[in-house]
């Protein structure tokens, strides 16, 4: 539903998404995932023709989003907290974006009701908590019962209650069929919702998988506890083979399964006390594509590796 | 953590959009545009102090006009009381910028946006409402003025305007040059993106501009480029276009009213199609 091809953005000299291609398909919610500055939101701000690509294109079902008859109801789209007038009340903003498609009050009441604005629909949005602001911009993307549906980091200012129910949305949206494609910066949140990740760094694609695919292609971890963790290391050392020793009797091996360390083990006569596959979580995933693409890196991150 | 394996049992139909729904309409963007200016409260304060001035000052020259004792001219008396219209250019011609400017600065031109992408349908549907609310602003300024006039000076009669066709014809072009300097403002807004600019220039265009032009034609002794400068700016073109006695306190010839409607049309337009080509081709 969503095609992007050679898609780039430049900002003056800086580069914010380069050359990137993705197709997303509907009825799958496609996390797009990325530390902060990684071009998620320019992407996604080109899809909905807000900014216009430097080179290359992305549409929305073949065509360019404002070359739709009904923009609202081909997407809806949550880009920033705040894209509203603080002036007018959270019915008065609804309604005036219902007017460009002769949508009914009705829907803006049903679409006021989901997403439990409720009496604060009446106030003026200047008084909104950015929760608040994300249900509003989340009423919004809903107005016109859209086929597409993108979410730019909707949990931001959310409170937990609300993170739940944003995630719930999203998977019901994908399972009626809907192409759902919701960004965030955090792992853990992506692993809570999506089917499939794209995941970004520094303008470019790292990885675009289905998220089982990208748990198991990760490297498989042995964590082996011996008696004679010198011996054993001695035993299993080979070429492509790491080992870290974590503690007086705690391995981490890379590069060697479980079977062939226990029987490695059982040749060297040393006695294992444990030794537990370790399937790589998302988040170390996560940390190890973008581990050479962030943009800003924090203190303590080199020692992750 | 729980690890979502759904895509294995993702590839549901997808979800089709109703084409009988209705699209986007130019119809439904301005009523949309329309309910944006009525739900700022700046518009109401703005079109109602143009209203109270222009009705206040129409009627101020009137009671000046009694206690001085007249000298029986119907049109000059009416084109008097229009003088508020000064006042009223300046306020809707902010209003036109603020139309357009509250929507960068508050950032809901990026909802605005996802609903109307086509940028030039929204241009002109806003357009289309801003011209259509400074229009019944200022119908309604016009008929307290006439109406302030009639009563204070004693002279105008009411129905005036349809004895007279020359005060018919002066209301009107008052009321149209009002329309297009909040087209003006409009333009100003769409291309500088900022209320403090848009303001500023439009204050200069309409208050500024001849004051220096006239300072320069007495230090350069009537140089011809500054004559030909004070024919075409702005303010020379309204006095040319509205007035019957165009230029009798001016320093140059007036143009033809013709002239002064075309040359306000070319000073509109500057600023709108600058607007159109950069809000068509920049980022939102
Ligand atoms: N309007 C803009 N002007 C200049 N630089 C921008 C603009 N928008 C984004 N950028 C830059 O582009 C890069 C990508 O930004 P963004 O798409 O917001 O990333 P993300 O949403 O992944 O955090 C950043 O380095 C950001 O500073
Ligand atoms: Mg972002």
């Amino acid at each position: 539903m969503i095609t992007a091809e050679n898609l780039r953005k430049r900002y003056g000299s800086k580069t914010a998404v380069d050359g990137i291609s993705f197709q997303l398909a509907p009825g799958k919610v496609t996390g797009f995932l990325g530390p902060n500055g990684s071009g998620k939101s320019t992407t996604m701000r080109m899809a909905v023709g807000l900014d216009k690509p430097t080179s290359g294109s992305v549409t929305i079902g073949g065509k360019s989003f404002p070359q739709h008859a009904a923009p609202l109801r081909t997407v809806g789209a949550v880009l920033d907290a705040g894209a509203t007038h603080p002036g007018r009340t959270g019915r008065g903003h609804l309604q005036v974006l219902a007017a460009t498609h002769k949508i009914s009050k009705k829907r803006v009441d049903e679409v006021i009701e989901l997403t439990g604005l409720g009496a604060a629909s009446r106030k003026r949005i200047k008084s909104y908590s950015l929760g608040m602001n994300q249900r509003l911009g989340i009423a919004a993307a809903l107005l016109g019962d859209p086929a597409v549906l993108i979410f730019d980091e909707p949990v931001n200012g959310l409170d937990p209650e609300g993170v739940r129910w944003v995630r719930s949305l999203a998977r019901d949206m994908a399972a009626e069929g809907r192409t759902v494609f919701v960004s965030s910066h955090l792992m853990s949140e992506m692993s809570q919702t999506a089917d499939h990740l794209i995941v970004l760094g520094q303008g470019r694609i790292i990885a675009d998988a289905p998220i089982g695919q990208l748990l198991d292609s990760g490297e498989q971890r042995v964590l082996v506890r011996t008696e004679k963790p010198a011996d054993l290391r001695r035993a299993l050392g080979a070429e492509g083979v790491s080992i870290e020793q974590t503690d007086a009797e705690t391995l981490e091996v890379t590069g060697l399964d479980a079977r062939s360390i226990g029987r490695r083990a059982l040749e060297t006569q040393v006695v294992l006390h444990e030794l537990t596959p370790q399937r790589s979580t998302l988040e170390d995933e996560y940390m190890k594509l973008t581990g050479e693409h962030v943009e800003y890196r924090s203190g303590g991150q080199e020692d992750r590796s | 953590m729980t690890i979502n394996t759904a895509s294995a049992t993702a590839g549901h139909r997808p979800f089709e959009v109703d084409p009988s729904l209705p699209g986007i309409s130019f119809g439904g963007v301005m009523r949309s545009e329309l309910s944006k200016l009525k739900a700022l409260r700046t518009t109401w304060w703005l079109s109602l102090i143009a209203i109270g001035l222009g009705t206040f000052i129409a009627g101020s020259v009137a009671v000046s006009y009694r206690s001085f004792g007249g000298n029986g001219d119907e049109l000059a008396l009416a084109e008097q009381g229009t003088a508020g219209a000064y006042f009223a250019m300046i306020l809707l011609g902010s209003l036109g910028a603020i139309a357009m400017t509250t929507e960068y600065s508050t950032g809901a031109i990026r909802s605005s946006l996802t609903a109307v992408p086509r940028r030039t349908t929204l241009l002109i549907a806003k357009a289309f409402a801003l011209t259509l609310w400074s229009a019944g602003v200022t119908l309604v300024m016009m008929l307290l003025g006439h109406l302030a006039v009639v009563l204070f000076s004693g002279e105008l009669s009411l129905t005036a305007p349809f004895q007279d066709t020359e005060i018919l014809s002066m209301y009107a072009a008052t009321g149209l040059v009002v329309v297009l300097t909040t087209l003006m403002g409009f333009g100003l807004g769409v291309f500088l993106r900022s209320s403090a600019g848009a303001i500023v220039v439009l204050t200069l265009i309409l208050f500024v501009v001849q004051m220096v032009l006239a300072i320069m034609y007495g230090v350069t002794e009537g140089a011809e480029w500054v004559e030909a400068l004070l024919q075409i700016e702005y303010m020379a073109l309204l006095d040319s276009f509205v007035s019957a006695d165009a230029g009798a306190y001016g320093m140059v010839e007036p143009l033809e009213p013709w002239q002064g409607l075309l040359g306000i049309l070319i000073w509109v337009a500057v600023p709108n199609i600058l607007g159109w080509l950069s809000f068509s081709r920049r980022d939102a």
